[in-house]
């Protein structure tokens, strides 16, 4: 088993922030400037009413006939899943087999499984593998590609259970696997210094939560797909339920980011608590004084967008998903340069064991970026051939991978990544 | 229009924080003063009269403890045990005076995490003495070993005389610790010495510029979070009274956390681990620089911290566990005075010296 003893490392976080707030202040007017300039940018998109006098209310809360319209069960079930699965993923008693069943709650021949702790799970038929790389966006006409995603994510899962499991009581060095110490935490790494654990649990953060989100429930083709218009201008509710289809089209990308918030009408008030996914990372970067108020420019383009629907403004509603996919695929970005950056400060620091644990961490945000969403042009920010690229420079620059990589490969990666996206690595660095 | 509003807020908190920054950036050096402090006498002051002293303190204090626990293992009796336990008090303090010079060879060693890190997690350490197969060298047994693990074992309703498993484990233990500590008083004693103190530049990997991180991190993370925070709840929002050091042994913690207190304002202040002599060491080095905070030497004001820090303190239980539930307020009051320390030190302090900082913030998952 292991021993759940981060109690004293992971306890540091929250006055870690508290500390990055002296940070900033001492370095200079920069991060006021940029404040107010990213305030002053967004003011044309400055949610809360619009030209149309939609109105978005005070929190994400939306009726019809006295009952609430917004659901999102199907989100809820996948974040707690997927928080499942990552905490099977160090628990070194699993076999291989209970750990792909965990990923797609059902056994290698497609019969139904009970894989989980939690009963209500294992009645659900919701599946974390049948929703990565899914989207209709990306994926629709692209299954190949889909395919070979689900495929990898399933062969860093066997990894785990190959390269790792056996050699978990052993001391790992260059070439050799086992554990490293990440302060008084340990980590569990390959022969090549990566924790297939972060690698599967981040990119899932791209793979199954933001490509759902943003190339899924956000698309216009999603959301208007079939009647969906009409019927939504015509009040037609789903079978069964008290939503039109397109309303609960927008509730199920909220779902991806907001479903685990006991109170959902409210998600900011336990944000970054509620999954091990884009909430705990947008939880991260609300943290940070270089983007705080990120967060609420999310929440408020969700609440304005729906209550669009809700008005049948659609042009009102595509203005918001824009919104979110620009500010969701940044966080992406912003995630990978720092990690790679806190990377070339710990091996500065000679914290062999922080250093790995940041590149492993990188390693699947880095794979996230796959299922990014420019709004320029509607396409990721990096293709997964760019994000392949970037993933064997970070392993590349010797025999034992990610324990071999240089600052200057983690400078040249942290520019590549940082030159596509609007923040600068200064904002991360600190 | 609620979020423009909130948007405004935001505008003015940046302003704000920019306005407040101008403030704490006030207590730069005086650029017609050039540095050129002795930094070599001062390496030597710390090396020969606060470290290495106190690294022979503590390991006189662990081979007492450690033939004491011989003796205990041969007689088991109950007056041995009794000795034993008096031991483990003075060996824990002593700890608290080596602790913040995690360089060098400690460093190296990982000493810090393999002698206390806490709380010990006990049904990881019965079973592992239960399967009888263990690598304490590994970074997963940092907290079934060191003093929080002998804690549990001194001090917890587990009728030691009975176990002959959780005897020699002990055994183990105490013998670790020994050499551990002991390979860095050679290091110390040997070539590291000289090591430390030639490498008197002003680089990020000079000694000066390392230990003044140490002692830094030491404070913020082992005295105010580790010792006080956490158990308070700052982190959590909510008392976590097994988070205390020394849990099982009881009425101790604020002993630990006093001597670690002192051991810090001591080293701040320049004053030799004996008690007996001063030198140079941060203080004067502020001095030197005469960086100034509201009108007083900067260095005036963090030792008048480290007496406020003191004087809060006192009122808590001699037990913080108990005082993590019962003065928690208390308790959170004592981690605010003592965070004005870590503002003067880590950002006033290290920027009128010119040192960065050079410890990662963790990310925590």
């Amino acid at each position: 088993m292991l021993n759940p003893h981060f109690s004293f490392a992971s306890l540091f976080k929250f006055n870690l922030n508290k500390m990055k707030v002296f940070k900033s202040l001492q370095t200079s007017l920069l991060g006021a400037t940029i404040l107010i300039l990213s305030a002053s940018c967004s003011k044309e998109e400055m949610p809360g009413s619009s030209d149309s006098g939609v109105e978005a209310p005070a929190t994400y809360a939306f009726e019809r006939n006295g009952q609430s319209t917004v659901s999102y069960e199907g989100q809820t079930m996948r974040l707690a899943m997927g928080k499942e699965l990552n905490a099977a993923l160090l628990d070194f008693t699993k076999t291989k087999a209970e750990l792909l069943a965990m990923y797609a709650n059902q056994d290698s021949l497609g019969n139904d499984v009970d894989p989980f702790s939690n009963p209500d799970l294992n009645n659900s038929d919701k599946s974390l593998r049948s929703k990565s790389a899914a989207s209709y966006d990306y994926f629709s006409m692209n299954v190949t590609e889909g395919a070979a995603i689900r495929a990898q994510i399933d062969a860093w899962i066997e990894a785990q259970v190959d390269e790792i499991f056996p050699f978990v009581n052993q001391a790992a060095s260059p070439g050799v696997p086992g554990q490293v110490a990440d302060g008084a935490t340990p980590r569990y790494v390959n022969a090549k210094g990566l924790e297939f654990d972060q690698a599967v649990g981040k990119s899932l953060i791209g793979a199954l939560t933001l490509d759902q989100l943003l190339n899924n429930y956000l698309s216009a083709a999603v959301l208007d797909a079939g009647s969906n218009r009409e019927d939504n201008e015509a009040g037609i509710l789903a079978e069964g339920q008290n939503h039109t289809i397109m309303e609960h089209k927008w509730d199920e990308a909220y779902g991806y980011l907001f479903g685990g918030a006991a109170n959902g009408a409210e998600p900011l008030a336990s944000l970054g608590g509620d999954d091990d996914f884009l909430n705990k990372y947008l939880g991260r970067l609300e943290g940070d004084p270089d983007f705080a108020g990120v967060a609420q420019r999310i929440f408020d383009a969700f609440k304005l967008g729906r209550a669009a629907i809700v008005a049948g403004d659609y042009d009102l509603r595509d203005a918001q998903a824009d919104i979110i996919r620009e500010e969701l695929s940044e966080m992406i970005g912003i995630r990978c340069a720092f990690y790679l950056q806190a990377a070339k400060k710990a091996f500065a620091n000679k914290e062999d064991g922080a250093a790995l644990h940041d590149l492993s961490e990188a390693y699947g945000f880095i794979y996230s970026l796959r299922f990014t969403h420019n709004v320029a042009d509607d396409s990721p920010y990096f293709t997964g051939a760019e994000v392949s690229g970037i993933l064997n420079d970070l392993m590349g620059d010797g025999s034992h991978g990610l324990w071999d990589v240089s600052d200057q490969t983690l400078d040249d990666l942290s520019n590549r990544i940082a030159d596509r996206f609007k923040f600068n690595l200064s904002q991360v660095r600190n | 229009m609620e979020s423009v509003m909130g948007g405004m807020r935001w505008i003015s908190l940046g302003l704000l924080l920019s306005l407040s920054l101008a403030c704490v950036e006030e207590p730069k050096p005086d650029s017609s003063i050039e540095d050129n402090f002795d930094r070599s006498a001062m390496l030597e002051f710390w090396a020969d009269e606060i470290i290495i002293p106190a690294y022979a303190n503590y390991v006189a204090e662990l081979e007492q403890f450690d033939s004491l626990n011989q003796r205990y293992q041969q007689s088991l009796s109950a007056i041995d045990l009794q000795a034993l336990q008096a031991q483990y008090d003075q060996a824990y303090q002593a700890w608290q005076w080596v602790s913040i010079y995690e360089i060098g060879p400690a460093e190296t060693a990982s000493l810090r995490n393999y002698t206390n890190v806490y709380p010990c997690d006990t049904s990881e350490l019965i079973s592992t003495v239960a399967s009888g197969n263990y690598n304490l060298g590994l970074p997963s047994t940092f907290d079934i070993q060191g003093w929080p693990a002998i804690d549990y074992l001194l001090f917890a309703p587990i009728d030691l005389s009975a176990k002959a498993n959780l005897r020699a484990y002990l055994q183990d233990l105490s013998q670790r610790l020994l050499t551990l500590s002991n390979g860095v008083l050679q290091a110390w004693q040997g070539s590291y010495r000289q090591d430390f103190i030639s490498n008197a530049g002003s680089s990020a990997d000079a000694s000066v510029n390392k230990l003044i991180n140490d002692f830094v991190y030491h404070y913020e993370k082992e005295l105010r979070a580790g010792k006080i925070g956490i158990p308070a709840g700052v982190f959590s929002g909510m008392p976590l009274a097994n988070r205390a050091e020394a849990l099982y042994r009881e009425d101790f913690s604020r002993s630990l956390f006093f001597e670690s207190l002192e051991a810090h304002r001591r080293f701040f202040g320049g004053i030799s681990f004996d008690s007996l002599s001063t030198g140079p060491s941060l203080n004067a080095y502020l001095d030197y620089l005469k960086i100034e905070n509201n009108n007083q030497l900067l260095s005036d004001a963090i030792e008048n911290q480290f007496l406020l820090v003191q004087q809060q303190a006192g009122v808590l239980d001699q037990d913080l566990s108990n005082a993590a539930v019962n003065q928690t307020a208390d308790m959170l009051q004592t981690f605010d005075v003592l965070q004005q320390n870590v503002i003067w030190l880590k950002v006033d302090m290290m920027q009128a010296l010119n040192v960065r900082v050079d410890y990662v913030d963790a990310d925590g998952d």
